[in-house]
C-alpha cells in the first residue's frame, strides 16, 4: 500500500502548491487591477487640477442693484461643468459674504445670491477659452477694493481683487 | 519521481518569480499611466505660462463713429498673438461722470459681433478691431475697454 500512496501524496502536494500559487496570482492580479484603476483616476485628477486655470477679464458694479458683474475666462486645459455647485464669496478687505446660487443667466439674482452665464456658447459648460459672466450680489453694500473667491466643485480655489 | 519537497519548492519558486516579475511590470505600468497624464498636463501649463509671459497686447488707438468703435491693437510682446480664435472677447463699458458703469456692450468672435482684420499679430504689428456698441457712446463720460484673446492675452484701455 505504501508504494501506491507515496506517489499520490507527492501528486497532491504538487497540486496543492500549484493551486496555492494560482490563488496568490489571481489575488495579486485582482488587487493590481483595482490599484491600476485608482492610479489612473488619481493621475487624471492630478492632471486636471494642474490644468485648471481661470483668468480675470474685467468687472464692474451696478450702482443701483449693488450686483457685481465679473467676466472670467477659462484658460485651462479642460472644460468645466457643474459651475452651479461652486462656492462664491464676495467681499472686500473688511467683510466677506458667501452668496447662494440662484439660477442660470439671471441679470439680477437678488441680494445674497449669484448667477452665471457662459457667453460664447450658453450651454452651462464652461468650455476652454470661453468667457463666463458671474453676477454676484452681496447682501450688503461694499466699498472697493472688492474681492471675489471662486471655489470650483472639482477642486481649485481662485481669488481676485478689483475696483469695479 | 524524486524528492517531492524539492519539486514543490522548485515549482513554488518558479511561480513566485513569475508573480514578482508580473508585479513589477504592473506597478511600472500603473506608475507610467499616472505620471504620463500628470507630466503632459504640467507641460501644457508650462507652455502656456511661457506664451503669456512673452505676450503683451496694448490698445494703441480708438476711434468712434456713431455706435461703431474701432480699436487698434499693437503687439508689444515677443511672440505672435492669435486674435481670431474661439473665445476672443471684448467688453466696452459706458462710464458716467460719477464713475459709475451705466451700460456695457459685450462682443465675441464666436458670435460674430467682433471683427478683426488679422488672424494674428506678430511682434511690433497692429490689428484693427471693430464692434458696434449696444449703447450711444455720446451719453458716456468715458469708455472702459477690455479685449482678451481665447488664450487669455488681455489688453485694457480707459478713455
Amino acid at each position: 500500500m505504501r508504494g501506491v500512496s507515496a506517489p499520490i501524496g507527492e501528486a497532491l502536494m504538487l497540486l496543492a502548491t500549484i493551486t496555492a500559487a494560482m490563488l496568490v496570482i489571481t489575488a495579486l492580479l485582482y488587487g493590481a487591477s483595482l490599484l491600476g484603476s485608482e492610479f489612473r483616476e488619481a493621475g487624471a485628477r492630478a492632471a486636471r487640477y494642474v490644468g485648471t486655470s481661470i483668468t480675470f477679464v474685467d468687472a464692474y458694479v451696478n450702482s443701483t442693484s449693488g450686483c457685481h458683474y465679473i467676466y472670467l475666462k477659462n484658460t485651462g486645459s479642460y472644460p468645466l461643468a457643474n459651475i452651479s455647485s461652486s462656492s462664491v464669496m464676495i467681499g472686500n478687505t473688511t467683510s466677506a459674504y458667501l452668496v447662494t446660487y440662484a439660477g442660470y443667466n439671471l441679470s439680477n439674482p437678488g441680494a445674497g445670491y449669484w448667477s452665471y452665464v457662459d457667453i460664447e456658447k450658453p450651454n452651462k459648460i464652461w468650455d476652454r477659452a470661453e468667457t463666463l459672466k458671474l453676477i454676484a450680489c452681496p447682501p450688503a453694500s461694499l466699498t472697493p477694493p472688492y474681492k471675489l473667491v471662486l471655489s470650483l466643485p472639482e477642486g481649485g480655489t481662485f481669488t481676485w481683487s478689483y475696483d469695479g | 519521481m524524486g524528492d517531492p519537497l524539492m519539486a514543490s519548492t522548485a515549482i513554488g519558486a518558479l511561480l513566485g518569480g513569475i508573480v514578482l516579475i508580473t508585479s513589477v511590470l504592473i506597478f511600472t505600468s500603473m506608475w507610467n499611466t499616472y505620471f504620463a497624464s500628470y507630466v503632459s498636463s504640467l507641460k501644457s501649463v508650462s507652455d502656456k505660462i511661457v506664451y503669456l509671459s512673452q505676450s503683451r497686447l496694448v490698445i494703441s488707438n480708438t476711434t468712434i463713429n456713431g455706435t461703431q468703435l474701432n480699436i487698434v491693437l499693437t503687439n508689444n510682446g515677443s511672440t505672435t498673438i492669435i486674435l481670431r480664435e474661439p473665445g476672443t472677447f471684448m467688453a466696452v463699458k459706458c462710464i458716467d461722470s460719477l464713475g459709475y458703469v451705466i451700460a456695457i456692450s459685450e462682443h465675441s468672435y464666436d458670435a460674430n459681433t467682433l471683427t478683426v482684420d488679422k488672424a494674428s499679430v506678430k511682434p511690433g504689428e497692429s490689428a484693427n478691431v471693430t464692434v458696434l456698441l449696444d449703447f450711444d457712446p455720446s451719453l458716456c463720460s468715458s469708455l472702459g475697454i477690455v479685449f482678451v484673446t481665447g488664450d487669455g492675452v488681455r489688453a485694457e484701455y480707459k478713455s
